[in-house]
């Protein structure tokens, strides 16, 4: 890593060495620092939103057009999985999953 | 007593008192005017004695100045005119009653002002009031039966002008002139109360319509027809005589002293009709000729001869296209030859300060020499587009979204040699300039998000505010659509910053014993250009690396965050790409302490070399859980860098490996490069346009779709059309390429052929 990040880093070898379990001097490598990389999504079975047919990662279609606040996703008692905002529109006309027809009652909301 | 009735008047004996008084004041001699009131009694009476006295009085000076010379004609007619117009406002105002009461109640009964509109189909009142009727008397009595002597001496006067000479009666010609317009003048009455001027403005505005008629017929048009002769024939004879770039100087001094000319003798309605009429024969007619020059002109850039042109051809109708034809054809081969066979090892930068260069050069050009003129901005611009977009021999795609990109990561990268922050603004602002040439934007879009990707993760951007600043840029040429995946992985580090520090104070505080400080990226899926590891995936060295065990050390780190994750966040999954995670590892078994970057690949394979000192690279990938190419590749890198030493050049399963304990560097830090696998190295290009031509296809069809929703119904071609329209910003389709999205749409039955030729119908 570059160094200007390697000064700001808070932790120095010496914290290193202190608690690490084995004396340094019998390790031939002493981990200093790490960037772990990492990408996130929602925990869906199906990528697309069955209401807007967006791409669940991505805002749904309303949000896209008012480039508005976050458009998080939702998890029925039926697992099934829309946006958010596209869900709350469509249980006004019917309280029923799009997908499954059972009763729609949110299981949790994605944050 | 004084009676109320109207007196008798005696109408011959108080027209015998009046009519000397109409005649002084027609001759402008001073006159009593104790005796002009209440003598009119009989209006229509009145008012033909007044005009049988005018008439006589205008006829016997025309009998006098058809005695004059013609030496001295305009001087005595101007003279002779200035004492009756005079006269004429007077005999006007006396006669103001008259006019009130019987002139105006006479009209009314034929010009009804309520049905102007159809008043004009109605006879024109013979009646006038006094003043008007004493400028016809003027006008039929006298100017007409001299008219063509008076036009030729004018004429002369002014032909005597052009050739220099300002003749000594130049004032009385161009009062003369102005004669012809006075004399059909019907506002006399401007010092009248308002009340009847608002009253009366419908009918003033339609006679000052006509307030040149005679003007026009009687001089402007033989004046207009010598104008012309005169130019034409000057014209000619100057072609022979002069170069071309002479000629033009000639023609604007040419013009603008005959503007000024006009200005001097004409009324203000000819000012326009003169110029115009000398463009036409000295510019339009000729314009084959400064046409012909023009080539030559532009490719010598002949500033001064150009803005000449220039200032010519502006006002005929279409006449710069050819100029900007040729100033788009001779900017495009300048641009073309700037950035053709770039060679060396910053082709991006050369071509960007190519391209920027031809791009100012002619910008000023164009301000300097073109007044800025529409015309030739919008030739600039297609001529710089065809250079930015042209495409090197052999290849298919144009190379600027690639260089550009490069261009500019080049600028945004930490090692950029030191440029000020006003620099690296104005230099990425002259990206812009190129960037809004580029057609292909979508293409451009794909290797920015790459780079920026890899800027971002890396840690290598010059600054985040540099960053912001470009994305902002591009947001504000191309939109928000445009940019909304930037902008996310723009955000995306931030939060993951906070989310670093945040975790930390969280391990602190919990005292979770996590040795080993850690900056975490949480990258949102879709917004970046990644692919994570896939056990399903066909991309072969994906699949040899998706099962990496992560180094021990590391694994109470993972675990740990992931749970102080799933407090901040719900519903979220995290996906590790540890084969694009770093790690700084320092070696301690050396005479000097090096401290090496590397990937994480990397350092799983450092860390089986903890507990002895040689393995076979199928030891190793098994304790590491890579497999083939990635294993073997990922090994060589590290003993180029001879932290480990191979027993053989080709490295085998059986091969073995052992650690290099007399590692010696120059560098106490230095950092491992990423292996590299046939396809990365051409993958960049190649994904790029597969990615491209897929995200092309997504756009395509939603655009048809979207058309044909609103539409309903559609043409071919009309549809055609509006898909080029809405596609412009991105990229710009092929129609084969449209044909074939709407072919697929039909099999997908968004939309269906109705029975009409060539047309679409919607299907919801």
């Amino acid at each position: 890593m570059t160094e200007s990040r390697t000064e700001s880093m808070p932790m120095d070898e010496g914290e290193v060495v202190k608690t690490n379990n084995q004396p340094t001097e019998n390790r031939p490598f002493a981990l200093k620092r790490w960037n772990a990389l990492a990408v996130w999504a929602w925990d869906v079975d199906c990528d697309t939103c069955a209401i807007c047919r967006v791409h669940l990662m991505e805002e749904c279609l309303r949000c896209q057009s008012e480039s508005s606040t976050e458009c998080v996703v939702v998890w029925g008692d039926c697992n099934h999985s829309f946006h958010n905002c596209c869900m709350s529109q469509w249980i006004r006309q019917n309280n029923r999953c799009p997908l499954c027809q059972k009763n729609w009652v949110v299981q949790r909301i994605g944050k | 007593m004084y009676s109320l009735r109207p007196k008798m008047v005696d109408f011959e004996k108080v027209w015998l008192s009046l009519r000397p008084s109409v005649l002084n004041i027609m001759n402008m001699n001073p006159i009593n005017s104790v005796d002009w009131n209440n003598k009119f009694s009989d209006p229509k009476k009145l008012y033909e004695e007044v005009k049988r006295c005018l008439t006589d009085h205008v006829q016997r000076q025309y009998e006098y100045i058809s005695s004059v010379q013609p030496d001295f004609l305009l001087q005595e007619y101007f003279k002779m005119w200035e004492v009756y117009y005079k006269g004429t406002v007077y005999v006007h105002m006396l006669f103001g009653y008259l006019n009130r009461q019987f002139v105006r109640q006479k009209r009314k009964t034929t010009d009804l002002e309520n049905f102007s509109q159809f008043s004009s189909f109605l006879q024109p009142c013979e009646v006038k009031e006094v003043g008007q009727l004493a400028l016809e008397i003027w006008r039929e009595e006298l100017v007409k039966k001299m008219l063509d002597r008076l036009v030729t001496l004018l004429l002369q006067a002014i032909a005597e002008d052009r050739q220099g000479n300002i003749p000594a009666i130049s004032e009385t010609a161009a009062g003369v002139i102005t004669s012809f317009v006075q004399m059909e003048e019907c506002d006399l009455d401007s010092s009248d109360d308002t009340g009847t001027r608002n009253e009366s403005g419908v009918n003033r505005n339609k006679y000052r319509e006509t307030v040149t008629m005679f003007y026009q017929k009687a001089f402007e048009e033989k004046f207009l027809h010598s104008t012309e002769e005169y130019y034409s024939s000057l014209a000619q004879k100057m072609l022979t005589e002069l170069t071309c770039s002479a000629y033009m100087e000639a023609v604007i001094q040419l013009l603008e002293k005959e503007e000024k000319r006009a200005k001097k003798y004409l009324h203000e309605s000819s000012v326009r009709k003169v110029i115009e009429l000398c463009q036409e024969v000295m510019i339009k007619a000729h314009k084959d000729k400064l046409h012909a020059v023009c080539h030559d002109l532009i490719t010598n850039e002949e500033s001064k001869d150009l803005r000449n042109m220039y200032r010519l051809l502006k006002p005929i109708q279409s006449g710069l296209s050819v100029m900007v034809k040729e100033f788009e054809d001779y900017v495009k081969q300048r641009g073309l030859d700037a950035v053709s066979r770039l060679t060396g090892d910053n082709v991006p930068q050369q071509f960007v300060d190519n391209v920027l260069k031809v791009y100012h050069k002619y910008n000023d050009m164009k301000t300097a020499v073109f007044m800025d003129d529409g015309e030739f901005s919008s030739g600039l611009d297609k001529a710089l587009q065809g250079v930015v977009n042209s495409k090197e021999a052999g290849s298919t795609v144009p190379k600027a979204s690639e260089r550009l990109s490069r261009y500019t990561d080049s600028l945004l990268k930490k090692t950029a040699k030191g440029l000020t922050e006003a620099d690296l603004e104005t230099k990425l602002s002259n990206s812009i300039i190129i960037f809004r040439y580029i057609e292909d934007k979508d293409i451009f879009q794909k290797y920015y998000s790459k780079m920026l990707a890899n800027r971002l993760i890396s840690g290598s951007s010059i600054s985040m505010d540099a960053e912001e600043m470009m994305i902002n840029k591009l947001k504000n040429a191309c939109g928000y659509e445009f940019t909304s995946k930037l902008s996310r992985m723009f955000t995306d580090i931030g939060l993951s910053h906070e989310l670093s520090v945040d975790f930390e104070k969280h391990a602190t505080e919990k005292g979770l014993g996590i040795n080993v400080s850690m900056q975490v990226l949480i990258l949102q899926a879709g917004s970046w250009p990644l692919s994570a590891p896939q056990h399903s995936s066909n991309n072969q060295t994906v699949q040899e690396a998706a099962n990496f065990i992560l180094p021990v050390p590391l694994q109470p780190c993972v675990q740990e965050f992931e749970q102080f994750y799933t407090t901040k966040h719900s519903g979220r999954k995290l996906t590790w790409l540890y084969h694009m995670s770093q790690a700084d590892l320092r070696l301690t078994y050396l005479d000097k302490q090096y401290v090496i970057t590397m990937y994480l690949h990397q350092m799983g394979i450092a860390f089986c070399f903890e507990i002895c000192d040689q393995l076979t690279v199928k030891e190793i990938g098994d304790s590491i859980g890579l497999f083939g190419d990635v294993l073997i590749k990922t090994i060589r890198t590290m003993i180029d860098a001879s932290i480990l030493i191979g027993d053989s050049q080709n490295l085998a399963p059986e091969s073995v490996v052992s650690l290099n304990k007399k590692m010696t560097s120059r560098r106490i830090k230095f950092r491992l490069q990423m292996p590299q696998f046939t396809k990365a190295v051409e993958k960049e290009t190649e994904t790029v346009s597969n990615t491209v031509s897929q995200d092309r296809k997504y756009y395509m069809e939603c655009a048809i779709v979207r058309i044909m929703k609103t539409r309903k119904v559609l043409k071919h071609n009309a549809l055609v059309a509006e898909v080029m329209d809405q596609t412009r910003g991105r990229f710009t389709p092929d129609v084969p390429f449209i044909k074939k999205s709407i072919e697929d749409l039909i099999e997908k039955m968004y939309i269906q052929r109705t029975d009409q030729n060539d047309e679409y119908q919607y299907l919801a």
